[in-house]
């Protein structure tokens, strides 16, 4: 897979980083086990400080996604390990819960927000297929 | 002999200024579309007007440069006059190459002057790169570790130094003029027998590092065409690698195990020289080659879908167009905008020791030679 990232925009780079990997497990291109480029050589090929992917690979360390085996580098975690943790649980459920709360506040009604939610889910789900 | 010798190596001095006259005036035309003159263009614009003409005007005052100097060379050496073919050559190695530079800073503010008439601005500032099993798939760069094979070409040539020793020539011959006739020699000793093996370590030397920057360079993956553009990088890599394994292996055991030869007495210093330069002469020209049919970072390789977006536009960190000056960014090592290979992040302070070691053992060598012949 590719990840890419964007300098020009406002979400900070190692976040972008973290949101491509993440995409890439979801589309299964990144399958469990795969080895993610060492921090050093991401670093080069994306043109970016080291400490930028560091915070990437830390913030998917944390959330499950990938682990790290020492001086092997990191790797792509099992599914489980990362979607059937109590934390990432609550996570999920805290992240709808704060774009439910905006975009109710923003003046959208339940059931668009329920149609939104439909479709992307249809879209993702449907490219594990 | 000695006199055919010399012809030859005349012969093959002058073909450097044709060589790097071609290599020069076919730089801008075979760079990544999405850049022209070291300025972030769409690829689309590969296709203006004003860009087309500039690439045409910078080839044909490239290309009418060398054949005023190769003609003149050619007519010196008939009329037999070989210090001035030798200033020719060495002009004709340094013109092409000033003006050419020169022309890329100055066709570089066309180009930016270009690119504000039509508008042409990045919308982003993209950047990718591979990640996952499939990127092992992609062509890459040959091993650091093939570069063993200098260690038996070296051996070889440890290995004739001490067999022939006890034959050496009390007085060694170590420089020629034109005619061929001895004009240097160093006296007999084991300093002197070995220089050839330190020729060969320094030789080698400098191609492992060469090798072990492709490897930790920055890839030339673009944004636009991420897929194809990294599958033609990783094509470009790898025959540049090979072409400077083999390369490096040839000329490190001409260098060394002929000069050996010659100081032994087996071989005309003479012979030794014109295979050296001829040799030298012929990986050139395969250089000239191999960036011909790959183009600047396999620019050559795919016939891409030209975007008219542009996604990325780094000539902020490209001073004057040549030299690429980025604090933000880890790499050491990247290709090359306005020219063949790769170049330096002379933001990193690592960049500049290992210039400072290539100079110093550069300067070795040379106090070697220096030691040597007195």
């Amino acid at each position: 897979m590719f990840a890419r990232i964007d300098q020009a925009l406002d979400v900070p780079l190692y976040q972008q980083l973290r949101n491509e990997i993440v995409r890439g497990i979801a589309q299964d291109e990144l399958a469990p086990g795969d080895a993610l480029p060492s921090v050093r050589n991401l670093a080069s090929d994306l043109g970016i400080n080291l400490h930028t992917v560091n915070k990437a690979y830390a913030l998917l360390r944390d959330e499950g996604y990938v682990e790290m085996k020492g001086r092997k580098g990191a790797f792509v975690s099992q599914p489980a390990a990362a979607a059937d943790t109590a934390v990432a649980k609550e996570r999920l459920s805290r992240d709808i819960h704060q774009l439910a709360l905006a975009f109710k506040a923003s003046g959208g009604a339940r059931q668009e927000f329920e149609q939104q939610v439909k479709a992307q889910l249809d879209e993702v789900f449907c490219e594990k297929e | 002999m000695e006199s055919a010798d010399m012809q030859l190596v005349m012969f093959a001095l002058i073909a450097t200024i044709p060589l790097v006259g071609a290599m020069m005036a076919i730089t801008p035309l075979l760079q990544p579309d999405g850049q022209a003159f070291s300025v972030s263009v769409p690829e689309t614009a590969q296709s203006d007007p004003g860009i087309r003409v500039l690439k045409q005007r910078f080839v044909a005052i490239i290309a009418a440069l060398t054949t005023v100097l190769t003609l003149a060379a050619v007519a010196f050496c008939l009329m037999g006059s070989m210090k001035a073919v030798m200033a020719l050559v060495v002009a004709g190695s340094l013109v092409p190459l000033v003006a050419g530079y020169g022309l890329i800073v100055r066709y570089r503010r066309c180009v930016q002057a270009i690119k504000r008439e039509r508008g042409w601005q990045a919308e982003a500032q993209q950047r990718v790169a591979a990640i996952g099993e499939g990127a092992e798939d992609t062509p890459r760069a040959i091993s650091l570790a093939w570069n063993w094979l200098y260690a038996p070409v070296i051996l070889l040539t440890v290995g004739v130094a001490i067999a022939g020793y006890p034959v050496m020539p009390a007085q060694i011959p170590v420089h020629v003029d034109f005619s061929g006739a001895v004009t240097d020699v160093a006296v007999k000793s084991p300093v002197v027998a070995a220089f050839p093996v330190a020729l060969e370590l320094f030789l080698a030397g400098c191609f492992v590092f060469s090798h072990w920057t492709v490897l930790r360079s920055k890839k030339g993956t673009e944004p636009g065409n991420p897929a194809s553009s990294a599958w033609a990088y990783g094509m470009f890599a790898h025959a540049q690698t090979v072409f400077l394994l083999v390369g490096g292996l040839v000329i490190t055991a001409v260098c060394g195990l002929l000069i050996e030869l010659s100081m032994i007495g087996v071989l005309p210093i003479t012979g030794a020289v014109a295979a050296i330069v001829v040799v030298a002469m012929l990986i050139a020209a395969g250089d000239v080659i191999l960036n011909a049919v790959y183009g600047q970072s396999g620019s050559r390789v795919f016939r891409m879908q030209r975007s008219d977006t542009l996604l990325v536009d780094d000539d902020a960190y490209w001073k004057l167009g040549l030299f690429y000056y980025n604090p933000g960014d880890v790499s050491l090592f990247l290709p090359q905008r306005s020219g063949f290979g790769w170049t330096v992040n002379w933001a990193r302070p690592a960049v500049w020791a290992v210039m400072a070691g290539f100079v110093v053992a550069t300067a070795l060598l040379v106090v070697l030679c220096v030691a040597m012949v007195d």
